[in-house]
Order: C-alpha cells, then sequence, then structure tokens
C-alpha cells in the first residue's frame, strides 16, 4: 500500500532512546463517581513514557479508557471524571499540578488531542477557517490576517482539496475525512511537542484512513513531535508504531516494541487481541476470543483473571507485577506466554 | 452582511407568511417613526365639540368620547408601547440568559456552584407561579407608575423565560464535543461560554425575543387598560381600548376596536418574525429549508464533496 509506504519513509529516523522521555505519566489514576457507592476507578494507575520524536501506540477495546486517558494528560478527563493520583511530567514540569490558566496555555500549544468524530468536534456556526485561525490567534498571539495565513497553510498541509474555498466553508458542509483533516489542521497548528491522536480514524473508511494516518505521521515526523496513537485497530499500530502498549480495563498489561508485540506477545489478552485479527486458523482455535461480556471488576488480582483461558487462583488473588520479559517488553501477568 | 440580506429575501420568498411578518412589523415601525408627519391632528389635543364622531374624511377612524382624532393616536401609539416592550423585552433576554448560561453551565457537578444554580432555579419557578398579570400589577403598584416601571415589570416577569431557555440549551450544549474539545485545546471557562455555547445557544432566545416584544405590547396594553400602565391622554393603545370600551354596546365601536385591530396585527407580526428568526440564525435549518426550495424548484444543489 502507497500510503504505509510514505509512512515508514517519513519516519525513517528512529527514535532516540537516550532521552529523558518528552512526557512522563506515573501512576495516573483516574476515577468517575458512580452515584453513592464508591467511586469507580476508570484509570488504575497508568505508567507511560513517550520520548522526543517517539511514537507510541495505545491499543484497547471499547471502555478500556482510552479516551479518558488521552483527556486526563490533558488534565480534563472526560465528563465527572476526577484525576484522583499521579504525575504527568511534560517540558520538566509536573503538569497536573499546574494552575488551571497555566495549564489552559499549555493545551492546545503544546499537548494537542486529534479528536474522534470531528464533525461533532467543530462549533457549527463558525467557518472552518475562522476556528483553525482563532486556535492560533488564542495560542500565538498573532493578529486575525497572520492567523488566517497560518490556517490556510495548515489547510494546504493537511492536503485538503481546494483549501481557499474551505476555509469559508461550515463544518455540515464537510466531509467525514475533510473535517478529519480540518481537526488535524486545529491541533498541529500551533507546533505541539506532543500530539495525543484519539481514534482520529474511526469512522473512516479504509482508504481515506490510510491517508490520514500517512498525513498525521508525516506532520508529525516533520515537526519533530511525539505522538500517542490511541486506537482499538492493532493492526494499524503495526504500521508505524515504534512502541505500543495495550490498555485494558484501565491497565496498561502490555508495553513492547512493535516487533515484540506483534511476534512475541506476552500477556494473553494481548495474544488474543492478535489472534482475533489473525489469518491463521491454528491461533484462532487455540486462543478464541471468550464472552467479552463478563467483565467484572476484581479489588485484588488481575483484571483479565476472569476471561482469561489460562487463569490460575493466584490471578485473582493478586495483582500481577508490570514485569520485563525481554528488553523493553513489560507485561502485567503471572504467567506470560513464552514463545519460541 | 450583504449575503446576510440576500438570504433574508431568499428566506422571504420561500415562505410567504415570514414576508407579511417583516412587513407588519416593518410598518408598524414606520408609521410610529413617521407619526409626527403623517397625523393629522395632535393626539393628546381633544376637541370637544366633535366626540364619537364615526369615520369620516376629517377623522379618518372617528373620535373617541373625548373628542381626540383616533387615527393620531393610533399611529402615535406603537412609539409608547413598542419602546416598551422592546426596551422591557431586551433587558429581560439579557439579564435571564447571562443568568441562564451560568446556571447550565456550572449546574451540575459538585459543591457551592450546584447550590446556588438550585435556588437560582427554584427562585426562578416561584417568579413562575405568579400568573405574569397579576404579578406585573403588583410591581407597577409597588414601584410607582410610570413608564420606567412598565419596562421593569416586563423584563421581571419575562426574565425566568429566558433563563429557562437559555440553561436548557446550555444543558444541551454543554456536552457537546466541539465545548469539551474547546477545553482540550485550552480555552477558558469565560471564552468558551462566549464563544462556542452562548452562540449555538441563541437561535430559540432570538425567537423567543421577538415573540416576546409581541407579548410586550399586550402586556403594556393590559397594563394601561387596568389603569396602570401609561395613562391617558398619552397615546396608547391599552388606554385607548379601556376609554372606548363602554361604547361599544351603544355602537360606537371604533374608539376601541381600532386600536385592538392594531395591537392584534402587531403582535401577529412579531410572532411571524420570531418564527423567521429561528431559520436564519440556526445554519442547518437555514440549509433544509434552502434545500426543499431548490428541490421544488426542480434543480438539485451540488453539495461539496471530498474529492
Amino acid at each position: 500500500m502507497d500510503a504505509v509506504e510514505t509512512m515508514n519513509k517519513a519516519r525513517s529516523a528512529p527514535a532516540d532512546t537516550g532521552k529523558t522521555p518528552l512526557i512522563d505519566i506515573r501512576n495516573l489514576r483516574v476515577t468517575f463517581p458512580s452515584g453513592g457507592a464508591a467511586p469507580k476507578t476508570v484509570l488504575k494507575g497508568i505508567d507511560l513514557a513517550v520520548k522526543s520524536g517517539e511514537i507510541v501506540g495505545l491499543v484497547g477495546e471499547s471502555g478500556a479508557g482510552k479516551t479518558t486517558l488521552a483527556r486526563s494528560i490533558l488534565g480534563v478527563p472526560p465528563g465527572p471524571g476526577r484525576i484522583a493520583g499521579g504525575e504527568v511530567h511534560f517540558e520538566g514540569r509536573q503538569i497536573l499540578s499546574l494552575s488551571e490558566a497555566e495549564f489552559r496555555r499549555l493545551r492546545g500549544r503544546r499537548l494537542s488531542v486529534v479528536v474522534p468524530n470531528p464533525r461533532a468536534e467543530l462549533n457549527p456556526l463558525l467557518r472552518t477557517g475562522d476556528q483553525i485561525a482563532s486556535m492560533a490567534k488564542i495560542h500565538l498571539g498573532v493578529n486575525g490576517k497572520e492567523a488566517r495565513r497560518l490556517a490556510l497553510q495548515m489547510l494546504r498541509d493537511v492536503q485538503i482539496p481546494d483549501p481557499e474555498r474551505r476555509m469559508d466553508a461550515y463544518p455540515h458542509e464537510l466531509s467525514g475525512g475533510m473535517a478529519q483533516r480540518v481537526v488535524i489542521a486545529m491541533a498541529l497548528i500551533c507546533n505541539p511537542a506532543f500530539v495525543i491522536s484519539d481514534d482520529a480514524t474511526s469512522g473512516l473508511d479504509v482508504t481515506v484512513q490510510a491517508q490520514i494516518l500517512a498525513l498525521l505521521t508525516k506532520l508529525v515526523a516533520e515537526q519533530g513531535s511525539a505522538m500517542l496513537f490511541i486506537t482499538r485497530d492493532v493492526g494499524i499500530t503495526a504500521h508505524f508504531c515504534d512502541r505500543i502498549a495495550v490498555l485494558f480495563s484501565g491497565e496498561i498489561v502490555e508495553l513492547a516494541p512493535r516487533e515484540a508485540l506483534f511476534l512475541e506477545p506476552a500477556h494473553p489478552y494481548t495474544l488474543m487481541l492478535l489472534a482475533s485479527f489473525s489469518h491463521s486458523p491454528r491461533l484462532r482455535d487455540s486462543w478464541s476470543v471468550p464472552d467479552t461480556s463478563r467483565r467484572r471488576e476484581l479489588a485484588a488480582g488481575c483484571q483479565y483473571a476472569d476471561r482469561c483461558p489460562i487463569a490460575q487462583p493466584v490471578c485473582r488473588e493478586r495483582r500481577p507485577p508490570f514485569a520485563e520479559n525481554g528488553p523493553g517488553h513489560f507485561a502485567r501477568c503471572h504467567f506470560p506466554v513464552r514463545h519460541g | 452582511m450583504n449575503s446576510k440580506l440576500g438570504l433574508l429575501i431568499r428566506l422571504a420568498l420561500i415562505r410567504p407568511r415570514f414576508t407579511i411578518g417583516y412587513l407588519i412589523v416593518a410598518s408598524v415601525l414606520l408609521v410610529a417613526i413617521l407619526a409626527p408627519i403623517i397625523a393629522p391632528y395632535s393626539p393628546t389635543e381633544a376637541d370637544s365639540q366633535n366626540f364619537l364622531q364615526p369615520p369620516s374624511a376629517a377623522h379618518l377612524f372617528g373620535t373617541d368620547n373625548v373628542g381626540m382624532d383616533i387615527f393620531s393616536r393610533a399611529i402615535y401609539a406603537p412609539r409608547i408601547d413598542l419602546t416598551i416592550a422592546i426596551l422591557g423585552t431586551l433587558l429581560s433576554s439579557v439579564i435571564g440568559s447571562s443568568i441562564g448560561a451560568v446556571v447550565g453551565f456550572y449546574g451540575s457537578g459538585r459543591g457551592i456552584r450546584v447550590w446556588l444554580s438550585f435556588a437560582i432555579m427554584r427562585a426562578a419557578d416561584v417568579l413562575q407561579a405568579f400568573p405574569i398579570f397579576v404579578f406585573a400589577i403588583a410591581l407597577v403598584a409597588s414601584l410607582g407608575q410610570s413608564i420606567q416601571t412598565v419596562v421593569l415589570a416586563i423584563a421581571f416577569v419575562n426574565a425566568p423565560i429566558y433563563l429557562r431557555l437559555m440553561r436548557s440549551q446550555v444543558l444541551s450544549i454543554r456536552s457537546m464535543r466541539y465545548v469539551e474539545a474547546s477545553q482540550v485545546n485550552g480555552l477558558s471557562d469565560t471564552r468558551t461560554i462566549i464563544r462556542h455555547v452562548i452562540p449555538n445557544a441563541m437561535a430559540p432566545v432570538l425567537a423567543q425575543l421577538s415573540i416576546n416584544i409581541g407579548w410586550g405590547i399586550v402586556l403594556t396594553a393590559a397594563l394601561s387598560f387596568v389603569g396602570a400602565g401609561v395613562r391617558a391622554p398619552t397615546p396608547e393603545w391599552g388606554s385607548m381600548i379601556a376609554m372606548g370600551f363602554q361604547n361599544v354596546v351603544t355602537g360606537q365601536w371604533w374608539p376601541s376596536m381600532i386600536p385592538g385591530a392594531m395591537l392584534a396585527i402587531t403582535v401577529f407580526g412579531f410572532s411571524l418574525v420570531g418564527a423567521s428568526i429561528e431559520f436564519l440564525v440556526d445554519p442547518s435549518k437555514r440549509r433544509e429549508l434552502l434545500s426543499q426550495a431548490r428541490e421544488r424548484r426542480g434543480h438539485a444543489g451540488v453539495p461539496m464533496e471530498d474529492a
């Protein structure tokens, strides 16, 4: 596929693994109130570090906490959610302890999110050009004319057809793919150091999806930014992510370099996830996905125990450690799958 | 702005009843402005020789029971009625919808904000529980009878409508993704409310504004009718109706029927304008209407598509 090649070409420079991480999420915990009862913990202590120039994939099923994580990194968890603990270090500062006004200056400028359902993310009453330009106006302090020039340049960069005309289009006049490009333009206009792509390609057909991905990775590479790429499609991450984290029920259950994750998945959940995409009958038969509706929250023990085909009594009693199974390859499992 | 005007004309062509509304409101405004030029007599001068004259060439709409020219009075009246109604309605919408927006935006979650919103909403309930008219009379009676008081009364009794309307709009708009996105993009709450929340909540408020101006005219006239609003001889529709209504049974219908009819037509006109405003300010509603019209003409527009 052409787009994939472009992606990989754009990302020829490998991540510099020696540097201190650009963003370092430490034991991030987010709770949601649940009507009188004890609040429900949606993120159960996330640890994740991303270096400059690196693209980290984050894979998880619906309800795993992907969007909550994306929004919590920016200090605005969705809905009634509350950050209950943890730290996010970004460019040398613990940003979760910043004042609201200081934090606000980072959002959209140094840290930005490319959101899903792009048409719903745009104000229906404002022309797209004005919405993109307002980001530059607010964060970069440029005047209206300069902001519009930047916005138009950004629309060209995201390869929207007929950018001059789209500047004056209302969101309902855009197709899904165009709206996604507009949202990317909004997220990248201030040259953020860290971009979170939150399921940015869901709901688009595969050819448009490939174009958008190529574009996103290219722009991130050009700007020298790092990216957290959140998706529910583990297959996508194989194309361009340096490392991949697997999120399950608010926990990162596995974190590995790309090859290691796909060739030697250590956590049974990861294996199952890969098996569900696999064309190998042997893999599918031996690791068929069990009843996914079974998702009981365990106070102690492994979150995956109820669905795990190889669970032992100890799995329900003790939370497994996030142990290293290979270079840079971590899994939260008492009985990591051995390969070879 | 030129395109807005063009749009207005296109809307008027698609929905002829909107045109009627605009024509009514425009002519009432025009007549009120030009009243000193058009009026053949002074609106407050009584000709005691010629009282209760039926409509004639000398007195187009006749004269009332003290001999004032009804035509002159009826075209001077909207100056008072419209001013009171428009000022009162604008005041109530500004007060009501700004409180409503804040209450809607902060009214859920935790802490003092929730209690404050709760208190404000219950206060609005109490205000709305009173019959509006009785409440307005009570206000005028306690604050003293003057034009300013009537304006305040209209503002006060209508404010809860805007408060509720704005709050309910904001409640749904607040959870819209573009509002959440604006926080993610680093906009402050104030900027979010002003730039994203209020503009999207405005459509029904603007429509309500025009409808409420109509109601405001009725309320002004009603207060004057019972003697709590504007006093004769100031030309005002309500007090004109009040002056003439005893004569209707004896066959002299014109002193009260003519201002009554003008009142009714004016209110009707403002209601139509209100209905059209909703189409004007909501792009998707507008698009729907315009595309319906295009289909009826037989050539569908070319939608923008991803190339």
